[in-house]
């Protein structure tokens, strides 16, 4: 059966692709990473996000722009580098194509992540479509925002199963005046010792990658402060201050080992070393951020799940594995959250990501009873019947009452006020009624 | 009144020395940091442990009891307020720093460990904490995670979110479950993300773990007097152009700086109409050239007194007046009200002229003093009760928090939604965003007996009519798009 393939541009066609469409819904970005953490499986229809693609707004003095989610984002940096920005993220598969929604979906990150963290720190709004059509934003356009909850986080590691982003809104971060790598050759552990030292020293690193053999420290800033601390570096590994085309090539080379693995992990930087001792094989590793990336052949997937976990770590595939191979290493403590999240946000099971082995599917949803367990009776009472319970209690009482009185505990001064409701609101009901497939 | 044999099942599950049930002891938790909302709880329940959280909260579940989580009490968006007939989780006496790792850099805490607690444990290893509220001295690591609290230091660090690396959460049927681990790889969607921030309506976040930062090298602080509001606001622009990432920048207009001055004798100039106080730190030889930088702009508007902290005592003395601003307002009204809001960097000369007009009109007075660099306002509207003000008061603050929404910007930075904003929020938010937030919640809790009442607009709070739909002002200027 060949699947529809369904291209929005803007976020009415978006909401149109689910309300106008029947039976299973894969999202697709620019397919760079079809096979990680499993591959998707046939979908009677297909999303294509990549025609919900360009800059929605962009104002560079506030430093955030607003762009589709399908959007590459390599383009989408060279538009920004135009205003001496970037967005501060640099997984390896960017230069690949990749889009900024894809990138959000398959929590990726690369060696920037110690400086700068992951998508997950760098988005701060969203416009997401469920599956039943309902275009939700979150977030907004400022840096700092706590209004609501944050459900840009959730789409981030969803790989498509919660919904589709339409929209998302980055922060931007100044880019730097000069880059420099030191290099040395060495082990892990020799790497992972020099590690230590430097992070003990205020060298300020935005980058300790160990790439098979080689460790690569990257700093940024100004011209005469970089060089400063490259020598410092420099003389404190015993490394040697690389040239721009030198970086440029080490950098690549660590691009290429990344997209060559074919499992992704992450634990204690410390255990680094350990874990990947035991597998002889090529291997890059994040020394300070604890991530690292190896290639082993399918049959040893299974042994590195093992030894990951062990170590209190998480493993997922990042590549075509054949046979049985579980895709992830450990099973997500919360799975019962993320199940009834699934039947919240999808409860029909349309969007079929095919990425997380069994966690998502409907029999398992169903059977972890979505968040009503009683975990002190061991009782499981249905998703509807817990739905249907009254929603009153849903309501604090608070008397409004004015007077001197300090909160408990804190010696701060604070304010004392009152306030009345400003605006009528309300939410309507959670549940919506689903369309069939 | 709750039950008696939900009494019983709460007693048993922390023991009895740890239940507080006196009516006169239960006032202190009628409400938090704004008071002007009160509740007095049915009993409080005070847990050693995370298995005692799970079994005060399985009792709560079992008996349909809701619950409130409360860690010092300093949130000032009323998220701690108590619920009628229902139960308040104090964590005070989980105060307990389960481990520092200098060798990976993170801590392990109990949820009530004080925000400065951790900087003060970890420096001997030459590590800090980032996050620093300017309540950092009293409030919780677990009010930090659930407020998704931020500081003057946020701006080039980040907030609560970005440095917490896992947490055990307390769900809200009793189960224990760990969100987040060892490094910022996920096992699937980010739950952890969506939990911090949440205000205490996911669960109640137990052992958590964050990221320790290693001491920068140099920290550089100065206080630059503007003949403007407008100037100062024009500075924070420029550095930003720049390609600057400061620590900090905070503003202060001359009423808060009279105010501050009044209160602790900070050095500030009691007559200029506005100052900054803008703070690089990193590797000292980074540092240095973008001071010069710094300096330089400020010099090109116009800057009439330059004050570089020479000593850290000097530095401390220049924080000192920033962070006792709020409370010092008191000094000169005898009744303010504390706002938080957010508009995009680029908005701030236009918000606060429109801020003085509004208080003009209103004929009251409002102090500024704000997170400039991230553009998080922090008016103070002055007033007193005795004239009668406190309506007006009341309506030009929540009038300045919708003015940022207006403006692009945020209903809160910092200070949360809680019960003081819930019903603003379809101001900023459409009924689809909403109840997507709903359905998120009713996720975690299908029986509405975490926190209720908070964050999301109810009809018991807010009246029975669903707000009317308006367009957000970003999909009036074609920003945006709805449908
Ligand atoms: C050029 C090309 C060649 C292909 N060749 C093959 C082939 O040889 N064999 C084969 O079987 N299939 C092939 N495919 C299909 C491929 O399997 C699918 O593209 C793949 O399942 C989806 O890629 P992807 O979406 O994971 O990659 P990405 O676009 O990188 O997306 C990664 C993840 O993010 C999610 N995601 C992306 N955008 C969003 C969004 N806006 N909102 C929410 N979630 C999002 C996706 O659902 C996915 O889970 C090809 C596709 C392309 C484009
Ligand atoms: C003078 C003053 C200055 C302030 N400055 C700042 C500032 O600079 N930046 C800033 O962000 N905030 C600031 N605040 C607000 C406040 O201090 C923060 O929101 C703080 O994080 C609250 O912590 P707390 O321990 O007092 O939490 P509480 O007030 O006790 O609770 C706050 C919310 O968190 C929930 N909660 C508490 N503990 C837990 C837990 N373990 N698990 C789940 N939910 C929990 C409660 O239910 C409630 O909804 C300031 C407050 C004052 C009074």
């Amino acid at each position: 059966m060949t699947a529809t393939i369904l291209t929005p541009t803007d976020l009415r066609s978006a909401c149109e692709a689910f309300t106008e469409s029947r039976g299973t819904i894969r999202i697709q970005g620019a397919g760079t990473a079809a096979t990680w953490a499993g591959t998707a499986g046939t979908a009677d229809v297909v999303v294509d996000t990549t025609g919900l693609a360009g800059i929605r707004s962009y104002n560079p003095a506030d430093m955030t722009v607003s762009v589709g989610a399908g959007t590459p984002l390599a383009q989408l940096q060279d538009e920004v580098s135009r205003n001496g920005q970037r967005v501060a993220f640099d997984a390896a598969r960017v230069r690949r194509g990749a889009t900024v929604a894809g990138l959000i979906a398959t929590a990726d990150s690369g060696p920037l992540a110690l400086g700068y963290g992951s998508m997950r720190d760098l988005v701060i709004g969203a416009t997401v479509v469920l599956a039943d059509g309902t275009p939700a934003r979150t977030g907004g356009h400022v840096i700092k925002n706590v209004a609501g909850y944050d459900l840009a986080k959730l789409m981030h590691g969803s790989y498509g199963a919660y919904g589709l982003m339409t929209e998302v809104v980055l922060r931007l971060h100044p880019a730097p005046e000069v880059q420099r790598t030191v290099a040395l050759d060495c082990t892990l552990s020799e790497a992972s010792g020099h590690t230590r030292s430097l992070l003990a020293e205020a060298h300020e690193p935005v980058s300790v990658e160990w790439a098979d053999g080689t460790l690569l420290i990257r700093i940024e800033g100004t011209a005469d402060g970089t060089a400063a601390r490259t020598r410092a570096l420099a003389e404190l590994t015993g490394g040697r201050a690389l040239s721009d085309d030198e970086a440029a090539e080490s950098w690549q080379r660590h691009v290429r080992l990344v997209d060559d693995a074919t499992v992704r992990i992450g634990c204690r930087p410390s255990r680094l070393p350990g874990v990947l001792g035991r597998f002889h094989t090529q291997a890059v590793a994040g020394l300070a951020t604890g991530v690292a990336t190896l290639s082993v052949p399918a049959a040893q997937v299974g042994d590195v799940h093992e030894v990951v976990t062990e170590a209190g770590g998480t493993s997922v595939t990042r590549g075509a594995t054949e046979g049985q191979v579980p895709a992830w290493g450990q099973q997500p403590s919360a799975l019962r959250v993320l199940q009834a999240v699934k039947h919240e946000l999808d409860p029909a099971f349309r969007l079929d990501s095919g990425r997380f082995g069994t966690w998502l599917e409907p029999a398992a949803v169903a059977s972890a009873g979505t968040g009503t367990r009683d975990t002190s009776t061991g009782a499981a009472p249905s998703v509807a019947a817990s739905r249907a319970e009254p929603r009153e209690r849903g309501t604090s009482g608070g008397e409004k009452v004015r007077g001197a009185a300090e909160p408990n505990g804190p010696t701060l001064g604070t304010a004392s006020r009152t306030r009345k409701p400003t605006s009528p609101g309300g939410t309507g009901s959670a549940g919506t009624e689903q369309e069939d497939s | 009144m709750l039950d008696r044999t939900a009494h019983e099942a709460l007693v048993a599950a922390v023991g009895p020395e740890n239940v507080i049930s006196d009516p006169v002891q239960l006032r202190s938790y009628e409400c938090d940091g704004l008071t002007g909302f009160r509740q007095v709880p049915s009993l409080v329940v005070l847990p050693h442990t995370t298995e005692d959280v799970a079994q005060a909260v399985r009792a709560c579940h079992r008996h349909g009891v809701p619950f409130v989580a409360r860690g010092a009490g300093t949130g000032l968006s009323g998220g701690a307020m108590p619920v009628a007939d229902g139960v308040v989780i104090s964590l005070q006496r989980m105060r307990e720093i389960v481990d520092i790792d200098p060798v990976d850099r993170r801590a392990v805490l109990q949820p009530g460990v004080t925000n400065l607690d951790i900087t003060k444990a970890a420096a001997a290893h030459g590590l800090y904490y980032a996050p620093d509220p300017s309540s950092q001295q009293v409030c919780t690591i677990g009010g930090n995670v659930a407020e998704n609290s931020g500081g003057a230091h946020c701006l080039k660090y980040g907030f609560t979110t970005n440095h917490v690396l896992s947490m055990t959460v307390v769900l809200p049927d009793g189960e224990i479950v760990t969100l987040g681990g060892d490094t910022g790889e996920q096992l699937g969607p980010d739950l952890r993300g969506v939990v911090i921030g949440s205000e205490g309506t996911l669960g109640i976040a137990c052992d958590i773990t964050v990221r320790l930062l290693r001491t920068p090298e140099t920290v550089r602080t100065l206080l630059a007097d503007f003949p403007s509001v407008t100037a100062a606001g024009d500075v924070v622009s420029d550095l930003i152009a720049a390609g600057i990432v400061p620590a900090a920048v905070e503003m202060m207009d001359n009423l808060a700086i009279q105010a501050a001055e009044k209160a602790v004798g900070a050095g500030y100039t009691l007559t200029t109409p506005a100052a900054l106080v803008v703070e690089l730190d990193g590797p000292e030889s980074e540092c240095e050239t973008q001071f010069d930088e710094v300096r330089a702009i400020c010099d090109r508007h116009g800057c009439t007194r330059l004050h570089i902290a020479e000593t850290a005592a000097e530095r401390a003395r220049i924080w000192k007046g920033r962070k006792a601003a709020f409370a010092a307002v008191g000094r000169i009204s005898p009744d303010y009200i504390v706002q938080d809001g957010v508009v995009p960097r680029t908005q701030l000369a236009e918000v606060l002229s429109r801020i003085e007009g509004m208080g003009r009109n209103a004929g009251l007075r409002v102090a500024n003093v704000f997170h400039a660099g991230d553009g998080n306002l922090h008016p103070l509207v002055l007033f007193d009760e005795d004239a009668g003000e406190l309506e007006r008061a009341e309506e030009l603050s929540t009038d300045i928090a919708e003015l940022c929404v207006e403006l692009g910007g945020s209903l809160s930075g910092e200070h949360g939604i809680g019960t003081d904003k819930a019903c603003s929020m379809p101001r900023m938010f459409g009924e689809a965003d909403l109840s997507t937030m709903d359905r998120v919640r009713a996720a975690f809790d299908p029986r509405h007996l975490c926190n209720p009442g908070k964050l999301l607009p109810t009809p018991r709070l807010c009246g029975e009519q669903p707000g009317r739909y308006r367009p957000h002002p970003l999909e009036e200027a074609g920003v945006i798009e709805r449908l």
